[in-house]
């Protein structure tokens, strides 16, 4: 990347993360629903102590990212609108820094800012394993969950809370979106509906768990979906390249209507 | 009468296309989803029981949203607290106009379903009116309060998402726990026809009842509140 496209692109992120960081709802909302998270069968303390680390390890990632994406989702999709009713734009555009570097430093901003509360709340089990079991590798292994099983389904949603509302109406893409999330990753198949859950494109994160983090049979997902290494790795290849492509075709639209202006 | 009907078309103008068709949009996908339930061999009360969760899910989780949004939408808010008009009565007329929308949707709705031959609930026409406005009641009034305690609309509606998650896969637990019971705002998706329904509706519509006017209240007493807040 050249510096006249990084150096914005870091700007924006830093300046985006700190922004969201700050924001006390974001803490207060992601808190409190996330008790949800700790009244299910599956938390680090359910386990019998003879269950394989890595199988609570990734359970524990699979509950946080059963629930926690919803709020996170919800919370990202008034940054695009935000900017819009502020007339950031306007002012920004006639700045030499390209729209695209900014467009991607606020997705990378706000989504790990946003993020930062979900991976306190993760890491709050971890630190129990870590003194139940008394098994350093709870830590490199709890990082590696949460980077492998967490963070590609939370990029996933982040892509398409950040940029659907330069389209949508920001309460009907909240809706919509909590809705495709009881659609497309907790609905099972056998209720009559067609769903994506159980596919690959479910940022739950089930086939990159049962793929990495145990055998297929071990991991309780809510969607109840296996898979291998290879599955595991396709999941997150195509949760990553979505997102990509969401953002691509954003900043198309973005930059079109402004050349419409 | 034609000041009236000026500001509700001024509102309706200013909520859009978008936010008049919310609601239908809703009710026409969960038919949809009950249809195809239907297409697939599910029987025809568990396949009624999706127009039920439209109504009383969607429908009334979409007005939370909204409610949240229209709190604090005015980007003159600082203009507009310096008019004659107080912002909590613009706000509350926006509210109506939504919830009087909605409540249409709702109407009609139950009316269509009985129609057909199919039941919402095992009450009178009537009486299924409460599966709607219970939940939309409340999750209104909860909208409009979060927006006020939090400074946010997106940490409002991100609150409101958690209720909803929360209630939906945990219906069950609700639906038998006596303490909760009351605070069971999807009642008659989950447990149709128990002997704490109309309990619950009442009970429901009370709370959101006292949301709103805690909401109106707040913005009588401290109308400048919104501003300065994270949006």
């Amino acid at each position: 990347m050249s510096h006249g496209v990084w150096s914005p692109f870091a700007g924006a992120t830093h300046y985006e993360f700190r922004m969201q960081l700050r924001r006390k709802s974001v803490w207060i909302a992601t808190f409190l629903t996330s008790l949800i998270v700790f009244t299910g069968l599956h938390n680090p303390w359910n386990f019998p102590h003879d269950t394989a680390l890595s199988v609570v390890v990734a359970q524990w990632a699979v509950v946080c990212n059963a629930f926690a994406p919803v709020v996170f989702g919800v919370l990202l999709a008034d940054r695009l609108p935000r900017d819009r009713r502020l007339h950031l734009p306007e002012l920004l555009d006639a700045l030499p820094a390209p729209s695209g570097s900014r467009l991607a430093g606020k997705y990378f901003g706000s989504a790990l800012a946003t993020a930062t509360p979900i991976f306190v709340i993760y890491l709050s089990g971890i630190i129990y394993i870590l003194a139940d079991r008394h098994d350093p590798l709870a830590v490199p292994l709890g990082l590696a969950a949460f980077l492998a099983i967490n963070l590609p389904g939370l990029l996933f949603v982040a892509a398409f809370s950040v940029v659907m509302p330069a389209i949508l109406w920001v309460p009907l893409y909240q809706f919509l979106f909590v809705g495709y999330w009881f659609w497309g990753n907790l609905l099972s198949p056998s209720y009559g509906i067609p769903t994506i859950s159980t596919t690959w494109l479910t940022p739950l994160g089930s086939f990159a768990a049962a793929g990495f983090f145990s055998r297929a049979d071990e991991i309780m997902t809510m969607d109840g979906s296996t898979g291998t290494v290879w599955q595991g790795a396709g999941s997150i290849a195509l949760l990553l390249a979505s997102a990509v492509l969401a953002l691509f075709i954003a900043q198309r639209y973005l930059n079109w209507q402004r050349a419409r202006q | 009468m034609m000041k009236h009907l000026d500001w509700v078309r001024y509102e309706a103008r200013r909520v859009g296309l978008a936010g008049l068709l919310t609601p239908l949009l809703i009710m026409l996908a969960f038919s949809g989803f009950g249809l195809l339930m239907r297409a697939n061999g599910v029987s025809p009360d568990r396949s009624t029981r999706a127009v039920v969760a439209g109504l009383e899910i969607g429908v009334a989780t979409a007005a939370g949203l909204i409610s949240a949004t229209l709190a604090s939408s005015d980007s003159l808010l600082e203009l507009h607290l310096s008019l004659a008009t107080r912002y909590r009565t613009t706000f509350a007329r926006r509210l109506a106009l939504m919830l009087g929308w909605t409540a249409l949707v709702g109407i009609i709705t139950t009316v269509v379903v009985r129609l057909i031959g199919h039941e919402l609930a095992p009450v009178s026409l009537l009486a299924q009116q409460l599966v709607w406005l219970a939940p939309l009641a409340c999750f209104t009034g909860i909208g409009a309060v979060l927006t006020l305690l939090l400074r946010s609309r997106s940490g409002a509606a991100a609150m409101i998402a958690g209720i909803w998650i929360a209630e939906t896969l945990f219906g069950k637990v609700f639906g038998a726990t006596t303490w909760l019971q009351p605070f069971f705002l999807f009642a008659t998706s989950f447990t149709a026809g128990k002997s704490y329904w109309l309990g619950n509706r009442l009970e429901l519509i009370a709370m959101g009842l006292l949301f709103g006017a805690l909401a109106l209240i707040w913005l009588k007493r401290n109308p400048s509140i919104l501003l300065g807040g994270e949006g």
